[in-house]
């Protein structure tokens, strides 16, 4: 995968992202509205060693007095300290668990404590924090008694009393928000990049060029309301969706039949990916350029066709083939110009059989010469042969793809088929594509030379 | 096929029996050529895909066509056959199924056989959408109507019936009073439009 594509990924799942991302900040939220806060406050003692008169001995008392500083740090954690502490302020811990409460620390190269005092209450915060410190100077004879001139060496005064902290250190909001949202983005991506890398189906162009190099003709607008009004080229002409007939409509001219063909076989892989809709739209679009067009509903078992163009299906191409009907008989005018359509007539036995006969090759070209183009709706090439032999039968394939249904595998079984008789493939349509979003299809990519209202907005998925 | 003047334009219906739904929408278009003074222009007969060869029309199909202004009396049923097909201008079918019948006994009916009430439609669609070319006054009616049925069958397609079924007549035989009615009312209100429009649209002065 490519840089594009994880940003592809990323646009089609972006709800879920959204979605996840902000979860994991209501997450941090409520962690930290479930934590006790806890406010800290700090004292901070000055220790001296007295007493020095040169600079060698003030040197020595300097190194002295950083040892001593160490030690009293270490006391202060001790009962020495904190059980006066504990009496004075009525408290309910232990030595042990004001000591777990208290952070006692001699910054390096100074001769400053700092006495840091944790408690759900800021007030009681700094009140230990403050008593600790009066205590611990009061503890000084204790450890270091006088000399003999009844100086102190060392002597601890209060350089800052805690004060009542403002807010709490913990929990600390932001912070957890952030690595809530943090940690939701990672998630969301990751679910989104295995989503995609587990789903099989074919999302759009990007997908199809992944699987073969044959053309993309087209990319047929999804319409939700295509099942009530099949025949949107005659229905609604300036709807998006009969425009992407058009275009495909135009992106034929440039595929090479040969000499000898001018007839195409429209299939797909599996069912349902709107072969019918999109050969007899083709169709009309075709007619509406002026061109005589013949279609014929080579669907020998669920023939669709007629149904869609509202004509009488009874008799057609399987009756021309056995010699019960006339082909001129069979053949039904739809509309008032020059398209044609041959229905599937009597459902045969055996179809492919029929389709691979003689008689039908011999029917194709008569029809070739009598029209300019002679389109065959057949059945998908995954279940049945049918789509394969009429490609051979005919100068090639367009293969349906519908975005969001078909597999890539299925896409790639369907085109196997066709190599595997050596059938031209002359390119994929792909339908029900979203108009908008990340796997549109170049819309708006050029401007229509007219005006038309987007009466049918996507679906969005 | 030959488009002598003095051939009247012919039209067949077509049912499963041949004792109901059909001689119900034969007898209330005879009525309505009666009326409308071309009765030596327009034939109408009926068939049956299964007929009950022979058999008058029953006695609810009857009221009903009395009750819409038609004639029952002298119905005999009879078998549908070729020749009915290929001597018709028009053949209106009931269900779908008779459509899909007639034209399997004559494939060049699929240009001229319709349900009714999907003629009916088309004949609506075609009035509506002013394509109906102009008539030619030189010539005789029935062959103004002849020229009148492809013009409705090229808005095949172009609209949907809103339910497949509302294409067909519902078949009464059988069952209740209540079904019968609704039957013929079907049949009549079809029957009613089809006359309507392609009266108008044949008329020598209109102009499409």
């Amino acid at each position: 995968m490519e840089l594009r594509d994880y940003l592809r990924i990323l646009r089609r799942n972006w709800i879920l992202i959204i979605v996840i991302t902000l979860a994991g900040v209501a997450g941090g939220a409520a962690f930290s509205l479930l934590q006790t806060p806890s406010y800290e406050a700090t004292t901070k003692v000055f220790v001296s060693a007295t007493g020095a008169s040169s600079v060698s001995e003030l040197n020595a008392g300097n190194s002295f007095t950083q040892q001593i500083v160490r030690s009293y740090a270490e006391v202060v954690t001790t009962g020495l300290v904190l059980d006066p502490v504990i009496s004075e302020l009525g408290l309910d811990d232990s030595v042990k668990d004001l000591a777990a409460r208290v952070t006692a620390t001699a910054t390096l190269n100074t001769v400053i404590v700092d006495i840091t005092v944790a408690d759900p209450d800021p007030v009681q915060a700094a009140n230990i924090a403050n008593t600790i410190a009066e205590n611990l100077i009061e503890a000084v004879p204790d450890l270091t008694p006088p000399n003999a001139d009844g100086v102190a060496p060392v002597k601890i005064t209060v350089a800052q009393s805690a004060l009542v902290p403002a807010d709490p250190v913990s929990p600390r909001v932001s912070l957890n928000v952030a690595l809530g949202a943090l940690v939701g983005l990672a998630l969301a991506i990751g679910i989104a990049v295995l989503r995609s890398v587990l789903d099989q189906r074919i999302r759009g162009q990007r997908d199809v060029e992944l699987i073969t190099d044959r053309p993309i003709l087209g990319a047929i607008a999804y319409d939700p309301k295509a099942k009530d009004r099949p025949l949107i080229v005659h229905a609604d002409p300036l709807s998006p969706r009969a425009e992407s007939f058009r275009s495909l409509r135009t992106n034929l001219q440039f595929v090479d039949m040969g000499t000898e063909r001018r007839s195409f076989v429209v299939t797909s892989s599996i069912e349902s990916e709107g072969k019918s809709t999109t050969t007899a739209n083709l169709a009309i679009a075709l007619r509406d350029s002026g061109m005589n067009v013949c279609v014929i509903e080579g669907d020998l078992r669920r023939p669709k066709l007629v149904d869609y163009l509202g004509l009488e299906g009874a008799v057609g191409l399987t009756d021309v083939l056995i010699g019960r009907a006339e082909l001129s008989d069979a053949l039904q005018r739809w509309g008032r110009n020059n398209l044609f359509v041959l229905p599937a007539g009597q459902i045969p036995p055996n179809p492919s059989e029929l389709l691979g006969s003689a008689a039908m090759a011999k029917l194709l070209r008569e029809l070739e010469s009598q029209f300019h183009l002679v389109l065959v709706d057949a059945p998908p090439l995954l279940p049945v042969t049918d789509g394969a032999i009429l490609s051979r039968q005919t100068s090639g394939a367009i293969v349906i793809t519908a975005a969001g249904r078909t597999q890539r595998n299925q896409l790639e079984a369907a085109l196997k088929s066709l190599a595997s008789v050596d059938a031209k493939v002359h390119g994929i349509v792909l339908t029900m594509m979203p108009t908008k979003g990340p796997d549109a299809y170049g819309y708006g990519a050029y401007g229509y030379g007219y005006g038309y209202t987007q009466e049918t907005s996507a679906k969005k998925r | 096929m030959s488009t002598r003047s003095e051939i009247p334009f012919t039209v067949l219906v077509v049912c499963t029996g041949n004792i109901c739904r059909s001689p119900q929408a034969e007898r209330l278009l005879q009525a309505e050529v009666l009326r409308l003074g071309w009765a030596g222009d327009v034939r109408v007969s009926s068939a049956g895909v299964a007929a009950l060869v022979g058999q008058p029309m029953p006695a609810q199909a009857a009221a009903q066509t009395i009750g819409y202004g038609g004639n029952p009396t002298g119905h005999a049923a009879k078998q549908l056959v070729e020749p009915l097909i290929e001597e018709a201008d028009l053949v209106l079918t009931m269900e779908r199924a008779h459509r899909a019948a007639v034209v399997r006994m004559v494939p060049r009916a699929n240009r001229f056989a319709f349900t009714l009430p999907e003629f009916a439609r088309l004949a609506l669609d075609l009035r509506a959408s002013g394509e109906a070319p102009p008539t030619d006054a030189a010539l005789p009616l029935s062959q103004r109507l002849r020229a009148l049925v492809p013009e409705v069958a090229a808005g095949r397609g172009l609209s949907l019936p809103v339910e497949a079924e509302h294409d067909e007549v519902e078949d009464p035989y059988g069952r209740s009073d209540e079904v019968y009615a609704r039957s013929a009312r079907q049949v009549a209100s079809a029957v009613a439009t089809v006359v309507e429009v392609l009266s108008e649209l044949s008329r020598p002065d209109s102009r499409g």
